[in-house]
Parts: C-alpha cells; structure tokens; sequence
C-alpha cells in the first residue's frame, strides 16, 4: 500500500523538477553593461509606451532625459534626482544595484506629475 | 456622535478632492512581474498534481470529514495557560490600546502617511499581515476584538433592544466587506492617517450600535464583516476551538448547525459551555475545511468577494486591463472612481457566475439529482485557499518590504522625531532578491491549488452518493480550480507601471 503511493509521488516530483529546470533554462539572461536610455518629458508624459524604464539589476544607467518643463527629476527608492530645464538634455547616472519596480515622478513648481516607473530585473 | 458623522462625511469629502497618484491603498509597492517560465511552470505542476491526487489518492474512506484532534486543554500546563483570565484578557487590552493609538495618531500626528503609525498598522499590520496569522495559527480576531470586550467592560450585562432578523443572513457583512475593499482598491486616498482614524472611528461606531441593537455574538457572526472574513481564514489554521455537547449547538442563539456530535469554532457555544465541554485544539493545517458549516446564498457570495477582491487589486495593475478600459496607466485613482467601481462590481458578478456555472456543470457530470443549492453550498469553502494564496502571494513584498516600517513608527509614532525604544532610524531593507520572492509566490499559489482540489474532492465524496458521481463532479471543478490559479499566475506575470 505504501509503495503504491509511493511511486506516483516520486515521479510527479521528478516530473516537477525537471520541468523546473527546464523551463528555467528558457529564461533569457541579460547581462548587466552599461545602459544609455534616451528619454523625452513631453507635456508631463514620457515617450514610452508603456511608461516603463526597463534596466538589468547591475547595469550602469544613464538617462539623458529632454524636457519641455523645468522640475526634479526624482526616482523613488532610489531617492536619485536630477534637475531638468525646459527645452534642455539633462542626464542622470546611476548604478541599478536594487531590483524592483520604482515609481519614477517629475516635481515641478505646480506639483507632482507620476511620470512612470523604472523596473530593474535580476540579471 | 453627531459631530464624529458630521467629523467623518466631512473628511471623506476632503480627502476625494486631494490628489492621489497611488495604485493601491498603501501607494505604490515593491514588485516584479515573475518571469514568463515561471508562470508556465506553476500552471503545469498544477495541473500536474491535480491529476496524480485524483487518479491515486481518492478513496471512499475519504468521504468521512473528520480528523484527528489533540485537545491542549488535556496538557496539564499547557491547558493551565490556556485557561488563565489573564490570557484572555491580555490581547484585548493591547488591541484595544493599539486601537486608541490608531485614532491618535491618526488625527493628532504628521499626516504624511510613511510617518505615521496609522496606516502601516491598519493596512499592512492588520489587514494584510493578521491574514497570516489567521491561516498559519487561528482565529487570532475571536481572541483580541477590542470592541466587544470594551463593551463588555462597560456595561456588563445588557439586553440586546432588537432580534436580529435572520432572514438578512450575512448581507450586512457582505455589504460592509465590499464597502472595505471598495476603500482599500477604489477610494482615492485610503491611507491618509486622518482617514484611517476616521475610518476607525465611523467602524467601532457602527460595531457598538450594531452590538447594542442586536447583541455583540449576533452582531459580529452577521454583520461585521471582519469577524466572517477571519472565521473563513481561520478555517484552514491548524486550531480550533470546540464544544464537544451536542444539545448546546442545537440550542445556539445564532443556530450555528454545526454538525450531529460538537461543534467547532461557535465562539457563542464555546463561551456557554461547561469547563469539561470544551476543547482547544490542534488539527491537520486545512482539516477544517471539511467540516459542515452554515451556508447560504449570502455567504457564498461574500467567499466569492473574497476571491474577487483580490483579483480585482491585481487586475487593475496590469496594463492589460489599461488598455481594455482605456485609461492611462497613470491615471490617479480620483479619475478612476467610476470605471474601478465597475471593474471591481464586475470581477464580482463574473467570478460569482463562473462557480454557478460549474457548480451546474458539475451537477450535470454526476448525473445527480442533489438541488444546485447543496452543492453550491457545500463546495463554496474549497475556493477559499485560492482566494487565500493569492493574497498572500500578491501582497507579500507588500508585508515584507512595507511591513518593516512599522519598526520605525513604533519608535515614533506620531512622526514627532521621537525615539522611545530606538528604532527609529530602523534601516528598511529595500533590496529584495526577487528570484526568492518569485518562487515563493508560484510555490504559495500551487499549494493553495492543490489544498483547493484535495479539498473539493473530499467534499464532494461527502456529498454524492457514490465515488464515481463524487469524481466525475469534480472535473468541472478541477477546470475551475486550474483556470483560477493560471488567472492568479497571470496576474502576478503581468503587473504593470506598479
């Protein structure tokens, strides 16, 4: 009786843990580098679609941002801000050194705009 | 009291004027997407598993619904500790002060969320971190409610004015839990400290008025929401309490119908019974959701909220849904009252139909001639582990992550700058490793897919009278379970802008 339920039970585990690893196989793994990201502040949106800033955990990023409106250029969590003038390029670097989802905002003199999020993924 | 309405309405109304760009009650989260072959992988090994537990470990002995018990009030110590005054009263009297501090800071303190000791508590200590305790140990709320012990301190023996009319059933409950999510998804600004006192306030009002009209067990077994939404929790928890004399349930005020011999968890029985007639005890994690409990139409829908909640909070942060409803994903929650009121009306009605649905496949399966009401009623429970691992899994960097703030607060509560046991200056740890949080995730919703099936199999075994109608019943549920859990799986692979 308990060899009975004991072979099922071995094989779905193997069955699972193969399946674990294959399909962890068919991740892509991105290497962190050096990432360059053009980015535009247009009307208090972004020129993203979705409003996404996508980065590798590890990378070194630098945003050169453009905008048409003066104001903080701020991304939480990693409380990192650049000043932005209207109608100039201003940059920021940063080394994305934590994974997770940060909201990413632009604090001008009229208030808070939420200008999207910067997602860095584990490698 | 008409000043504390007048208090209440007044910031309600202010606090919908100020602008919010939060996507949930607490702002936003830490979070990421899992990975596509994560996804994959924790719908296949659900699937999996459903099929090796139903082919080989389905037997007729398991129609029975009882389970082995340990009563700790047979330890000599252990049932000493149990049965002391002071126990009893030690967590109603610290809830009750954290309750009080909660109004406090909440109107006196720095109204910027982050530092002050209100929200974290209410919403991430509270709410979403005593879920925990409710499935992992008990019914921790029976325990410390501080508003029926309060009452009870002051005015020792009162009459209740009114009879409860049964015929509502748990409506008012279900009414008051979708008014609580409809604060914690939709509202704009649910975690301004002055709303979250407020909201403390406006709730122990209603309680006390409502325990005083109909008398505090009635009032919290039919209409507060809370004590029915930690009573479906604690169901799966390894402990119960439990009256082991008959007659006492059939005599139950609030015809608690639990089950021929004892009944289990009727915290009003619990409390008339003899000394020797109770039991506290220790049983197999999620056992308890074999056991019969009253249902009605009323509480399969609030079982259903549960579940829809939930899903809705996760639905509404994929892009998917922005661009189904075409918003902007940016959108502040003040733009977006209308359009997620609907939404989470709409996650409700879908979810309630599609168990209808497969409860009458179901029906159809087993060529039974069982009213489409037993079944609906008896298998309602087994959606509760779905809708509890998904809770879990969606909130938890939430609790982990946001939950070590209140470290900080406890040092300072009010956001004065003060430093009573010092922390405040407690470093959150916001650097997760998000290849553990992931699979622990995917690892939660697959047990709670597998409890949910074993589960409904067992019940059904209970219900039909042979084991080939209880098994053929359950592959519409199976159907329903996997498509759950695939949603539950998809919502976390698909989060948006946060």
């Amino acid at each position: 009786m308990q060899s009975k339920r004991l072979i099922p039970i071995l094989a779905a585990a193997v069955l699972i843990a193969l399946l674990y690893l294959g399909l962890s196989f068919t991740q892509q793994h991105q290497a962190p580098g050096v990432r360059i990201i053009d980015l535009k502040v247009e009307k208090g949106k972004l020129n993203l679609n979705p409003p996404i800033i996508k980065v590798v955990q590890g990378d070194n990023v630098t945003l050169q941002i453009w905008s048409d409106e003066s104001g903080e250029f701020h991304i939480h969590g990693y409380d990192i801000m650049v000043q932005l003038q209207s109608g100039k390029t201003s940059t920021l670097t940063f080394r994305a050194d934590k994974a997770g989802t940060f909201d990413v905002e632009l604090h001008t003199s009229e208030g808070e705009i939420a200008l999207g999020s910067l997602q860095v993924t584990p490698p | 009291m008409k000043f504390l309405y007048l208090a209440a309405i007044l910031t309600l109304v202010l606090s919908c004027l100020l602008p919010s760009v939060s996507a949930h009650a607490f702002g936003s989260f830490n979070q990421l997407p899992i990975p596509v072959y994560l996804y994959y992988f924790g719908a296949a090994t659900a699937v999996a598993i459903s099929f090796i537990l139903v082919s080989f470990f389905i037997k007729r002995s398991h129609s029975q619904t009882e389970y082995r018990t340990y009563n700790l009030l047979s330890h000599s110590y252990v049932g000493k500790i149990l049965q002391s005054g002071y126990l009893a009263a030690a967590p109603k009297l610290v809830s009750a002060i954290l309750v009080l501090l909660v109004v406090l800071t909440g109107i006196l303190g720095n109204q910027i969320t982050v530092f002050n000791f209100a929200p974290t508590f209410v919403w991430i200590i509270w709410w979403v971190g005593s879920a925990f305790g409710h499935v992992l140990i008990g019914n921790l709320w029976q325990l410390a409610n501080p508003w029926k012990a309060i009452l009870k301190w002051l005015t020792a023996d009162f009459k209740p004015i009114f009879t409860y009319p049964r015929k509502l059933g748990v409506f008012p409950a279900f009414l008051g839990f979708f008014g609580f999510m409809w604060i914690e998804l939709i509202f704009p600004n649910p975690s301004l400290p002055r709303v979250v006192a407020t909201l403390t306030v406006a709730y122990s009002m209603v309680t006390w008025v409502g325990m005083g009209l109909f008398g505090s067990n009635v009032w919290l077994r039919y209409c507060d929401p809370f004590s029915l939404f930690f009573h479906y929790l604690s169901k799966l928890a390894p402990t119960e309490v439990r009256v082991t004399n008959a007659s006492m349930c059939k005599s139950c005020p609030l015809d608690c119908q639990n089950s021929e011999n004892d009944c289990v968890n009727c915290y009003e029985c619990f409390e008339r019974a003899d000394k020797h007639e109770r039991q506290v005890n220790l049983r197999p994690f999620g056992a308890g959701l074999l056991r019969p409990d009253s249902m009605s139409i009323d509480r399969v829908c609030f079982i259903v909220l549960m579940l829809a909640g939930v899903s809705f909070d996760g639905l509404s942060q994929t892009l998917a849904w922005h661009s189904l409803v075409g918003v902007d994903p940016l959108a502040t929650r003040t733009s977006l009252l209308g359009i997620n009121t609907i939404g989470l009306v709409g996650v409700f009605a879908v979810f309630l139909a599609v168990y209808l649905t497969i409860i009458w496949l179901a029906r159809i399966a087993a060529g039974s001639d069982l009213s489409m009401r037993s079944v609906a009623f008896r298998l309602a429970v087994s959606l509760l582990p779905i809708a509890m691992v998904y809770q879990l899994a969606h909130y938890s960097t939430y609790l982990f992550v946001n939950g070590q703030q209140i470290i900080r607060l406890a040092s300072d509560p009010f956001g004065y700058g003060w430093n009573l046991f010092g922390t405040a200056n407690f470093p959150v740890s916001t650097n997760l490793n998000f290849l553990v949080i992931w699979n622990y995730q995917v690892s939660l919703i697959v047990v709670g897919h597998v409890i949910a099936v074993y589960v409904a199999h067992r019940l059904a075994l209970n219900l039909f009278p042979s084991i080939r109608t209880a098994v053929r019943s359950q592959y519409p549920m199976i159907m329903l379970m996997i498509a759950y859990t695939s949603a539950g799986l998809w919502l976390l692979s698909a989060r948006g802008v946060g």
